[in-house]
């Protein structure tokens, strides 16, 4: 064994350069002894791929991959620079036809165009000529030479590994596999024109020539930032500490290459092996009320799939970030998030596609148990305070509930796996005004932002010119199939508006731009449905243009709809419906939803009072089961004894309720709350009321406009989850966790909810400089009584004739 | 009859005063607000330095080659290593009575009898693993070629190999003694310009600025940037790319600041400007005093929801098609290779102009290694690990050739960990020190502010943590001292940025005075007017 340095071994058996003692032959750039232009004058033959007037390209007879292309020009031009324009125009204008051409024709997608001049470039035949060379799938990337040698070459620098560089990484063989692993495609130069040319059998070569051409072959000669690699690996280390930068900058590249002692790229990787079904929806509805209004709806559906509870996931791709970090960190199953402005009129609009409708904002969200689940609960209303520009962080304890029949889960769920594992804690803020700081994040948080699809109709200006708007945010589970072995997570944020046509021109013509302010543009590219679809009146001579790209005719329960594919749309389109109709006339015989309720206070003065809340049933033949959900404020102070129940104005022959859910308040720290299961008879109201007292707060306890009272939330009226069949959302997309391949009976497994008004309730009001004036006058009168004590106890009474007075003044 | 009067009157004055003098302190008390004792004078040592000495101890093993040819003075080689090396550092010292920092020496050399096995198998053996931080171990061996330098290789573990041409000891004791300074010297300065404060050094100074400050916790969140989706959609392989490049990386790293790592992919990320672009050019440009506003800070959803931490981003930008290719320029008008810069304390941005024939474009597992190289070399200079080989290559002499084995696939070799380490270590140190020195100072300048009972806890138990740090740090414990100088941090932090002490008070001392006035005042004519009646009687009486 020759004496090895152990730093730097160079026990290779095999060499490592293209051996420059070796004298190199020269090719001859006599164009007599061009093997190229003896196969365009047809001295030897070829398989021609394409020819024309100036450029003939035919197989390559030696292929570095299938279907190995040479383009050549029929004029002898040694190389790229001394070509003239006209040839390279002609030569270009017909390379993207041969590419396109040579790889539809090995059914390859992906290939390289390869075009080297000079010796030292590697160019053999001095002939100017184009390589196309197909890739294929197993192509490992980085090799533009063959496959085959790349692997006999690092296995050879793998065994030659002396067994102390493995121990301490020395540099040069590790720096050495690493730069052969680094991807530089750009620098890398081959030697492959030798193969093209030893094959010819013209014997223009001498034999010798080409057998060493031959050898040369089987190494590959990289160079990197113009330094020769294998030429670098015969650089004294002094040399290569003039490289520093170099390798600096790629230090961590080759670190992550390098693992167990082979470059990284040498494994077989497989791709895409769990492909992440995320998805993007999005639909917008255009639906006419009865009273001439316009329901607009906004709808984003984007799943995450793969999703394991209990297993973090971290990379998003539609799913916004924030709310996944914020249901991740405060462990949320469920979150429900809701903004309102304005009030759902139920007896006109029918029921509204959106699931909450309560005035102002309302958060409902299912913790799982980890031990702090209020900890959790708190710090999920400060994150989505913080995130939503919204008072969110204002509901604490004295507003938060815990509803035990209202708001099940939306997503797939076990009652009893539920209620030992997640708690569920609701809160609303019915005082919150809802304006475009709040829809701008909410915005952030597209797939496609507002930029394009139905989202760029999001005007703020216009939104909030409405009779309703309602913004939202839910996140829940959803079964992947009907055997809902895999969840994926789903966010759907909506946004609903009513709008009032009639109120600007007397009829009930409208247009996306007079809505808006914007006409409908190119889908969100991300989208995988992006949609608008308008619900078509049942009556009435009206013109919707331009034409839908499909109309589904009228389902069960459900309208006939127009849809618009916004992929269709190249420019920017106004879609607009028209009536032949001179003035609107309002409809006074329209169909009334079933279930309605209106809430209002009753009594005066500012010492008690009373709620009365009657629900209506229309239908004339079902009873209808429901649940009543109230919270009411600490205080005001319920008085349970006093609620009673009334069915068409009598009192109830049996008790209506079934069962009664209720928890009384705790001064400032807990609500009332009234959850009561009731029956609704066919076509009755039904009405409860319970009486109050009010309360006396503490001047500190009055917000700053005291005087405007203080507002109490919406009831929830919800229909139970077993009444379903008979009693749903007439809309299928307000059920919303439908997937395409479930049943329809799996799917709606969560209810209508109705909301009342909310109550403004005014409280006796102090005089707030009352405490200053009290202060002070307390202090005064003690102040007088101590003044005049203490004369009265330092001062002596003498009474003194007039006589004396005189005598006095001159004692004195 | 009248001087019984009088001297009653007087008593009842006089039992009025007693009243008030008595009654104002407790006044005063019950009025106060709730300060915890803070040891202030314990504070004012650690600020001063007179509480502790800061010392980093480093431990050497030097195995030597036992070479047949006896000319060195291998039994006092030890003593005469230590003393060199630890006279060459008090040189580079800079003089401060106050603040005593000190870097101990101990060196330990050994017989290395089968090095002969070595030269001929490459064999180490296992016993002489090192995997204690502070603890380096230096192979001394002749060189066989007659090469005229000495030749080091730094492997990335705790171990080097040293090749010396002169088989003296005079060589071997400059060769080692000027490696271990090179090694070092850059650490050490930094670490004094933690404790000595800003120094006009500049070069530290702009390491410094890149380095995130400490926290235990960072947000890594990788950004992949689509400028517009409507030509070209984009897609990453992030997920594998984080587990196989990152990984090992957040593992080792870990022992100081935990890194949790997420990415997203947001689209229609614009910039704010037009980039340059010249009308001969195919591409677009961007030049440096572009760069601090390519981050569209408003509109690209960087910002984490819910961590407290600080977030390191990391944005790989695909320009729209209006504005690709583009390119980063230097100031000389070159284009940059990478294409990536890095913002310091922010993160870096990486701009990735792929290609535009298929209408969307997938970073494959492969394509993203030069990614996250670049990802990663900036994660390192972000979180402060330093090239230990740039400073010692320029700080070694013409007569010795350094070599450095790349790092393992951690990113990290164990030289820059284990410097990474003591650089934290002191910083926390220092920064603990400044913050409670802060606070105190605060506390005793607003005489309103709350100090409640759970501050003085963390004051004092931050407290305690120091003077642990210290300790472990003295008997070589560097994992310890780490992890107390780390608690040591947070605990001062947290009191620092409690919200109790900055609680509005509901009655602040004006309120107090204003309120009591109208008693006050009123209460006090008839008192005084009484007294000065007194004291002009009594006046008149001694006349």
């Amino acid at each position: 064994m020759p004496p090895i340095n152990p730093l730097f071994p160079r026990n290779y058996n095999t060499p490592r350069i293209l051996s420059q003692s070796q004298p190199k032959p020269v090719p001859s750039e006599d164009p007599k002894d061009c093997t190229f232009c003896k196969i365009i004058s047809g001295q030897l033959s070829c398989v021609k791929v394409f020819e024309n007037e100036e450029v003939l390209a035919f197989l390559d007879i030696a292929p570095i991959s299938k279907g190995h292309t040479l383009v050549v020009p029929k004029t002898h031009i040694p190389r790229l620079t001394l070509a003239p324009p006209s040839i390279m125009s002609s030569l270009g204008s017909v390379l993207p036809q041969i590419s396109n051409a040579v790889i539809q024709g090995v059914g390859a997608k992906d290939f390289n165009l390869l075009q080297n001049n000079g010796i030292i470039a590697g160019q053999v035949v001095f002939h100017l000529h184009f390589h196309i060379i197909p890739r294929f799938k197993n192509w490992d990337g980085r090799d533009v030479g063959r496959l085959k040698i790349s692997k006999d070459e690092s296995e050879n620098i793998e065994q030659s590994y002396p067994k102390e560089q493995l121990i301490l990484n020395t540099s040069n063989p590790i720096l050495r596999s690493n730069l052969i692993a680094v991807r530089v495609t750009t620098k890398e130069k081959i030697v492959d024109d030798v193969d093209d040319v030893s094959q010819y059998k013209a014997g223009d070569y001498e034999a010798a020539a080409a057998a060493e051409l031959k050898k040369k072959r089987t190494f590959r000669k990289y160079s990197y930032r113009g330094v020769d690699l294998d030429q670098l690996l015969d650089l004294t280390s002094d040399q290569l500490m003039d490289l520093p930068e170099m390798i600096g900058h790629y230090l961590a590249e080759f670190s992550i290459s390098y693992k167990h002692g082979r470059p990284v790229s040498m494994v077989n990787l497989t791709f895409a092996e769990n492909i992440q079904n995320d998805n993007f929806k999005e639909s917008l509805t255009i639906k006419s009320l009865s009273d001439g209004k316009l329901l607009t709806h906004f709808q984003f559906n984007v799943r995450i799939g793969g999703i394991e509870e209990g297993k973090a996931f971290n990379h998003y791709k539609f799913f916004p970030r924030a709310i996944g970090q914020i249901i991740q960190s405060y462990n949320a199953r469920e979150l429900h998030l809701t903004f309102t402005q304005g009030r759902w009129n139920y007896e006109d609009w029918g029921y509204p596609i959106v699931p909450s409708a309560g005035i102002g904002v309302e958060l409902w969200a299912w913790l799982w148990k980890d031990g702090k689940l209020d900890e959790n609960w708190k710090s999920l209303t400060n994150a989505l305070a913080g995130l939503f520009c919204a008072s969110l962080n204002f509901i604490d304890d004295t507003i938060t509930v815990q509803p035990k029949l209202s708001f099940r889960p939306e997503g797939p769920y076990n009652a009893t796996e539920l209620s030992t594992d997640a708690e569920l804690r609701y809160g609303s803020l019915p005082h919150e005004n809802v304006c475009t700081e709040n829809l701008t994040p909410w915005i952030k948080l597209l797939p496609c932002k507002s930029n394009s699809g139905i989202a760029s109709l999001l005007n703020g200006h216009k939104l909030y010119d409405s009779n309703f708007h309602s913004m939202s945010i839910h996140v829940r589970p959803v079964c992947e199939n009907s055997e809902c072995l895999r969840k994926q997570l789903e966010i759907v944020q909506t946004v609903s508006t009513v709008v009032d046509p009639v109120r600007n021109s007397g009829k009930r013509d409208w247009s996306l731009n007079q809505i808006f302010g914007r006409s409908l543009s190119q889908a969100c590219p991300l989208a995988e449905e992006s949609k608008l679809e308008i619900n078509l009146p049942e009556d009435g001579d009206y013109k919707l243009s331009p034409d839908a790209d499909d109309v589904i005719q009228k389902t069960e329960g459900d309208t006939s709809k127009a849809v618009f594919y916004l992929k269709n749309v190249q420019s920017k389109t106004d879609v607009s419906m028209t009536w032949k109709e001179d003035l609107f006339e309002y409809n006074l015989n329209f169909e009334q939803p079933r279930v309605y309720a209106h809430r209002f206070f009753t009594g005066y003065g500012q010492e008690r009072g009373g709620i009365k809340i009657n629900i209506f049933n229309k239908s004339s033949n079902i009873t209808v089961p429901i649940i009543y959900f109230d919270v009411i404020p600490w205080f005001l102070k319920l008085y349970l004894h006093t609620l009673k129940v009334q069915i068409n104005g009598v009192e109830a022959q049996y008790n209506p309720i079934k069962d009664l859910y209720y928890q009384p308040a705790v001064d400032r720290s807990r609500p009332n709350v009234i959850e009561a299961e009731l029956s609704l008879p066919p076509n009755s109201i039904t009405t409860l009321s319970i009486n109050f007292d009010k309360v006396f707060l503490k001047y500190t306890e009055h917000p700053p406009d005291a005087n405007r009272g203080f507002d109490i939330g919406s009831a929830v009226i919800s229909t139970k989850v077993e009444s379903i069949d008979d009693f749903k959302y007439s809309d299928e997309r307000a059920t919303r966790n439908c997937s395409d391949n479930m049943s329809k009976t799996a799917c709606h497994h969560f209810p209508i909810r109705v909301y009342t008004e909310t109550l403004l309730v005014s409280l006796p009001t102090p005089d707030f400089s009352m405490p200053y004036n009290v202060i002070t006058l307390t202090c005064t009168v003690i102040a007088l009584f101590f003044g005049s004590m203490f004369n009265l106890m330092t001062r002596g009474f003498i009474a003194l004739r007039p006589s004396e007075v005189n005598e006095g003044e001159v004692k004195a | 009859m009248e001087e019984n009067l009088d001297k009653i009157r007087r008593l009842i004055i006089a039992s009025f005063y007693i009243v008030i003098l008595l009654g104002l302190p407790l006044w005063w008390k019950t009025t106060e607000v709730y300060r915890a004792q803070l040891p202030f004078a314990e504070i004012e040592e650690w600020s001063h330095w007179e509480a502790f000495d800061l010392e980093f101890p480093t431990h050497f093993t030097i195995y030597v080659a036992n070479v047949e040819s006896d000319n060195i003075n291998f039994a006092n080689l030890s003593s005469i290593l230590e003393n060199s090396i630890i006279s060459r550092y008090s040189d580079a010292k800079v003089h401060n009575n106050k603040k005593s920092i000190r870097f101990p020496v101990k060196v330990e050399s050994l017989y290395w009898d089968n090095w002969t096995d070595y030269l001929q198998e490459g064999n180490f053996g296992t016993s002489n693993s090192v995997s204690e931080s502070g603890r380096y171990v230096f192979y001394i061996m002749p060189n066989t070629k007659s090469n005229l330098k000495a030749k080091v290789l730094v492997g990335n573990q705790r171990q080097a190999i040293i090749k010396i041409n002169h088989w003296d000891t005079n060589v071997i004791e400059k060769t080692i003694s000027d490696l271990i300074i090179s090694l070092f010297t850059p650490e050490q300065i930094s670490i004094k310009k933690f404790i000595m404060g800003p120094s006009p050094d500049s070069k530290v100074e702009v390491d410094s600025m890149r380095t995130m400050k400490y926290s235990p916790q960072y947000q890594v969140t990788f950004s992949l940037m689509n400028g517009d989706p409507s030509n070209l959609l984009v897609n990453w392989d992030i997920e594998k790319a984080v587990n196989k490049y990152l990984q090992p990386f957040v593992d080792k790293i870990s022992v100081i600041s935990n890194l949790i790592v997420d990415s997203q992919i947001q689209h229609y990320a614009r910039l704010t400007f037009e980039p340059h672009h010249k009308t001969d050019e195919q591409f677009f440009s961007l030049t440096p005093e572009l760069l601090p506003h390519f981050v569209n800070a408003a509109e690209w959803n960087l910002a984490s929801a819910v961590s407290s931490y600080p977030t390191l981003n990391f944005i790989l930008y695909v320009p729209s098609k209006e504005q690709s290719p583009l390119y980063i320029q230097d100031s000389k008008g070159n284009i940059m290779e990478s294409n990536a810069f890095l913002i310091p304390r922010w993160g870096g941005v990486i701009i990735n102009n792929p290609d535009r024939s298929n209408s969307s474009h997938d970073f494959s597992f492969e394509e993203l290694k030069s990614v996250m190289s670049i990802f990663l070399m900036q994660l390192r200079g972000l979180l402060g690990v330093q090239d230990v080989w740039i400073d010692a290559k320029h700080a070694l002499d013409e007569t010795i050739s350094i070599e450095f084995v790349a790092p393992p696939n951690t990113a990290v070799t164990m030289w820059e960990f284990d410097s990474l380490v003591r650089r934290r270590i002191a910083e926390n140190i220092v920064t603990t020190i400044s913050t409670l020195k802060s606070l105190s100072q605060l506390v005793t300048e607003i005489p309103n502010m709350v100090v409640l009972d759970h501050i003085q806890t963390e004051v004092l138990l931050a407290l305690d943590n120091l003077s642990k740090s210290c300790a472990s740090l003295h008997n070589k414990q560097y994992g310890l001292a780490l992890y107390h100088s780390k608690k040591a941090i947070e605990l001062a932090e947290s009191a620092f940025f409690d919200p109790t002490m900055v609680s509005m008070l509901y009655f602040p001392d004006e309120h107090k005075y204003a309120i009591y006035m109208p008693l006050f005042v009123p209460i006090s004519v008839p008192l005084i007017v009484a007294l000065f009646r007194e004291i002009r009687s009594f006046r008149e009486r001694r006349n």
